[in-house]
């Protein structure tokens, strides 16, 4: 046995499976569902029986909350109630992989191999050094720029100065035989603002122009006029305890499309990583709408491309770690619960099942390839969306826009 | 207690049910792997969709959930 079975008295608490039955030792003061999580048991995945007596009936029995130690029983049985081993996939053991160098590495990450000959799984914790996460990032930017772009083209790339887009940088100006990259980053979010001489500093060591957008500019993507009400003050009037994000997402698109058309070309790229992808799609797919297009998504004339979408962020946050913790430390709170909803989902799912993550996100990109969500220019918003807006959110976000008054 | 089994084909793993075994896996100490990043990245990017059944017989029978047996 991997662990030692309590011998102080209580019940014995097993879990009973198609393959095979493990003993669980429970702590005091532990409760059951508390045990389960220690274990890694899936709560809804098991039904409780419980015998008071040791030869007993069983009695199935709702108890999760029971503090195992009180419990008037003999013994309890978990059994789980499918004939799946979701064990297979346990993170339990393990095999260390070293990184390159001596440091012990910066980063991590759970490398899985599913092997379905064998119906088994084994996992690898691979330690990885700054310079190995950059030359990962590098070949799976290379991968997607090499896919979906032709040779010689020009790409405008959004810049935040944090960890990730230092990492999409670095790995693109490898990439000067197929792309010419150009930089944007737009102001008048105070937090974002903090990342401009960052962004400065990095795009200047890249050799990559850098086109820094004032709040003024900005305000013009929206057709607002400069002097009137700042973005954030408009945003927090009409969209009490929403997050600034959502709008900010767009400003981006807007500012990146707005300089690529300036340059003459009809690429940008954000630093849309793994973990975003899966995120947008759960909530996509969950709601009744197809996956949206990666890691190339077509708006009106223009054509998006997420470089970093097979990226997960424990990699990229190792490329360049001081950068990575800077903009750790500008972040403010998410407030909206669905946002919070599906990346705690992705995470979860991540942090469990690492092997499968990559498989949903090439899923999801063959799905989005084959039924192409598109997107209609609005004449009203100026800009291209991709469903009806309701009427009365419509008026809202008009509203933001025009009611706010001249600033002094 | 369960009946014996009359054959030992599938009869028999019903009896696992009443087997010990570590099904939740658990080291004190890990052991040491050499892969290079390329083979753990062609490993986390490019492993084929693993199919429901080993043979992806749901090509043919469907996925198994359907019925919601076992």
């Amino acid at each position: 046995m991997a662990m030692s079975v309590s011998a102080r008295t209580g019940p014995s608490v097993s879990i009973v499976t198609s393959h095979g039955r493990q003993q669980l030792d429970w702590r005091d003061g532990e409760r059951l569902f508390e045990l389960l999580q220690r274990y890694g048991v899936p709560w809804s995945a098991v039904s409780i029986y419980v015998r008071r007596q040791a030869a007993g009936e069983a009695v199935l029995t709702a108890c999760l909350d029971a503090v195992v130690s009180e419990l008037d029983a003999a013994e309890v049985l978990l059994y789980f109630n499918r004939n799946v081993n979701p064990f297979i996939f346990s993170l339990g053991r393990f095999k260390i992989v070293d990184s390159e160098d001596a440091s012990g590495g910066a980063s991590e990450y759970f490398y899985q191999r599913l092997d379905n000959a064998a119906s088994n799984t084994e996992t690898f914790l691979k330690r990885l050094s700054p310079e190995e996460c950059r030359s990962i990032i590098s070949d799976r930017v290379a991968d997607t720029i090499r896919d979906t772009m032709p040779q010689g083209s020009r790409l405008v790339v959004g810049v935040s100065g944090g960890g990730d887009s230092n990492a999409l940088l670095q790995a693109l100006s490898r990439l000067r035989d197929h792309v010419t990259v150009d930089g944007v980053i737009i102001k008048g979010i105070p937090d974002w603002d903090k990342g401009v001489p960052r962004a400065r500093t990095l795009c200047e060591s890249y050799g990559i122009p850098l086109t820094i957008m004032e709040e003024d500019e900005v305000k013009g993507l929206l057709g607002l006029p400069p002097d009137s009400t700042g973005l954030i003050d408009r945003f927090e009037r009409e969209f009490k305890g929403d997050d600034f994000e959502f709008l900010g997402t767009l400003l981006i698109r807007l500012a990146l499309f707005h300089r690529a058309r300036a340059i003459g070309t009809t690429y940008a790229c954000t630093g849309l990583n793994l973990e975003d992808l899966l995120c947008e799609n759960l909530f996509r797919v969950s709601s009744g709408l197809a996956p949206a297009a990666v890691p190339a998504r077509a708006i009106g004339d223009m054509t998006l491309i997420f470089p970093l979408w097979l990226c997960p962020k424990r990699i990229l946050d190792g490329c360049f770690p001081k950068f990575s913790l800077e903009n750790y430390d500008a972040r403010y709170p998410c407030f909206s619960l669905g946002r919070n909803l599906y990346y705690s989902v992705v995470y979860a799912m991540q942090s469990q099942f690492p092997g499968f993550m990559e498989q949903w996100a090439r899923g999801l990109s063959t799905l989005s390839q084959q039924n192409p969500v598109t997107y209609t220019y609005d004449e009203q918003l100026g800009f291209h969306v991709e469903r009806f807006v309701p009427f009365a959110l419509r008026q809202q976000f008009l509203k933001m826009l025009a009611a706010a008054p001249a600033r002094v | 207690m369960l009946p014996k089994p009359s054959t030992r084909v599938q009869w028999d793993h019903f009896g696992l049910k009443n087997e010990s075994v570590d099904l939740v896996p658990f080291a004190r100490r890990f052991e040491r792997a050499f892969h290079s990043i390329a083979e753990l990245e062609t490993m986390r990017t490019q492993t084929p969709a693993v199919p429901a059944s080993k043979h992806a017989l749901e090509l043919i029978c469907g996925a198994s959930c359907e019925i919601g047996a076992h």
